[in-house]
């Protein structure tokens, strides 16, 4: 019987404080973006564009099957594709422009990565601008962290 | 002769099967934004799984019963059954994650539809489970996961700093903001937790039940662990070498197959593009096998059902039945549309949390000379193991707290 209610007992703790682990979680994601938050998703943006560099520098470089390069440009499109929505979410008052910044580059990211994503060959003819961009999301954060 | 081949077959498995994707996406991030900071604590984890893997393959040899057995009978039912549960649901995240990258993989060399490559990965799955024995499974996914050597040479071709390789073999703390240090703690946590992932203990004793070790196989098992292991952590150091190398100067953070396989063709080209894939997809598919595998081997274990791939699936009904209902469960996981590298980053992190429930029985059982007799630890494995509990309860401890300060490892 006592070791019943100590089971009972042992058992509502245990849910309590998982119930208390995903309801922090929950609650920061909904809480509006502050300077770490919204670093944290340029700083995404800024990595796929900076990966996306170096995928266009293999293609120039004939060390890709094109196929690969199409897929993976698809596959990372969808991950900036992810970020825009997840910076759909409000910002602190002061930071809306910086989050607009990011998302009006991470849009041009996400079309240039479908162009690349349609012709896997593109970037041996033009450049698709992915350097640039990762400059910019760069100077995004730097914005946000300058102390990173 | 024959045994000598047993051994370096052993060997190879055990690297072939060391590397799976929340290893190998931890590994090259963590080069990528520590430098070689964190390799001491690679070295720990691999020592920590050498000695773990060495004890539970030795209680395999000599009682027969793999880690939940022994979980059951020293944990006892209500300690037991949280551990079991646990450990069964970091399981189906991570074989959930292991089909997810699977698709992704198989995406880049088709460009079919993601969601439908996953169907067809379970269907992969539950027939290769189905009709191949464990040691063809074995073998087949474990020395073809050796392609994943092609990482060492592009890691070697990237000639790194030796000097700064080594520095990285002693702990420092990188300097900066709090935020940068909380996040190397939280890397230290993941990649002790992705070398040290329970299921691969779990896996590796029920594996020498499988093929029916006695107490003549300890030292094959003492040799499996340290070698196989050894050259897995050396594939981890150089994940982490290309993270460093290649990635890090553009600050690429790597969340897809795709991201390691260009690294290695910026190396050695289309050749070393389709070795790196091969390479991943026999190491993702085997860890998925493992995992659903696992899952089952432990459900049956505690629970006292007939387990094991040598019954047929009529003689171990609900063993087999375990296993089909962790890779549906697995699919359906991923077919949400989660990111399936962001579930095994969660599953790393929680495995670390059921890493003290589990070793703590293993450990109470394996110094026990009334059970183990002359095969009772050593002063060795006695020291390490309680170090390792130390350790591993330390870091479980630490696990959530950083999970929630860094915003789930995000910064």
């Amino acid at each position: 019987m006592e070791s019943n209610r100590a089971a009972w007992v042992q058992g509502v703790v245990l849910a309590g404080v998982c119930l208390a682990i995903g309801l922090t979680l929950v609650l920061r994601l909904q809480r509006p973006f502050d300077q770490d938050t919204l670093a944290i998703q340029v700083s995404k943006l800024q990595s796929h564009a900076a990966e996306a560099q170096l995928l266009a520098q293999n293609v120039t470089q004939d060390n890709l099957a094109p196929g690969f390069v199409r897929e993976h440009a698809l596959q990372l499109a969808e991950r900036v594709d992810d970020v825009d929505q997840k910076l759909q979410k409000q910002a602190q008052p002061g930071l809306e422009p910086v989050k607009s910044a990011a998302m009006q580059s991470g849009n041009r990211l996400h079309e240039s990565l479908l162009l690349l994503g349609r012709d896997g060959q593109r970037p041996r003819r033009e450049s698709l601008g992915f350097d640039a961009l990762a400059q910019e999301f760069d100077a995004l954060h730097k914005q946000l962290k300058p102390q990173d | 002769m024959k045994k000598i081949l047993e051994i370096f077959l052993g060997i190879l498995t055990a690297m072939g099967g060391f590397v799976e994707i929340g290893e190998l996406t931890f590994m090259m991030n963590a080069g990528s934004k520590f430098n070689y900071q964190l390799l001491w604590v690679v070295l720990l984890g691999v020592i920590g799984i050498m000695v773990y893997g060495e004890i539970t393959g030795r209680i395999a040899a000599v009682r027969g019963q793999a880690v939940f057995n022994v979980v059951r009978e020293r944990a006892g039912m209500r300690l037991g059954l949280l551990t079991l549960v646990a450990a069964t649901l970091v399981c189906l995240l991570t074989c959930a994650a292991e089909i997810g990258a699977i698709a992704l993989v198989w995406q880049l060399l088709s460009g079919w539809p993601y969601r439908a490559l996953l169907l067809l990965a379970l269907l992969f799955f539950l027939l290769v489970i189905w009709f191949l024995p464990f040691k063809a499974i074995e073998r087949v996914f474990g020395l073809l996961g050796l392609l994943m050597v092609v990482f060492i040479v592009v890691a070697w071709k990237m000639q790194p700093d030796w000097a700064q390789v080594a520095a990285g073999l002693v702990p420092t703390l990188p300097s900066g903001p709090t935020d940068k240090q909380l996040l190397y703690a939280y890397y230290a946590v993941a990649l002790i937790s992705s070398v040290m992932l329970p299921y691969e203990t779990y896996f590796y004793a029920s594996g020498a039940i499988e093929d029916h070790w006695t107490p003549q196989d300890i030292p094959l098992n003492r040799v499996i662990v340290i070698i196989g292991f050894a050259l897995g952590g050396l594939l981890s150091a150089s994940l982490m070498t290309i993270g460093n190398q290649y990635l890090g100067p553009q600050q690429v953070e790597a969340g897809l197959p795709g991201t390691a396989a260009f690294s290695v063709a910026s190396q050695l080209g289309r050749a070393g593009l389709w070795l790196a894939i091969g390479g991943m997809f026999f190491a993702f598919a085997g860890a998925a096998i493992e995992t659903a595998l696992c899952s089952a081997y432990d459900i049956a274990q505690f629970f006292g059902w007939p387990w094991g791939k040598f019954r047929a699936p009529r003689n171990a009904p609900r063993f087999a039945l375990a296993w089909a209902i962790v890779l549906v469960l697995s699919t359906a996981v991923v077919m949400t549309g989660v990111d399936p590298i962001q579930v095994v980053e969660y599953s790393i992190v929680f495995s670390v949390v059921i890493l003290p429930l589990t070793y703590f029985p293993v450990m109470a059982i394996s110094r026990d000379p009334d059970v183990m007799g002359v095969h009772v630890n050593g002063p060795i494995a006695n020291t390490l193991g309680w170090i390792y509990f130390a350790l591993i309860s330390i870091a479980a401890v630490a696990a959530i707290p950083l999970l929630i300060l860094t915003h789930g490892g995000e910064g």
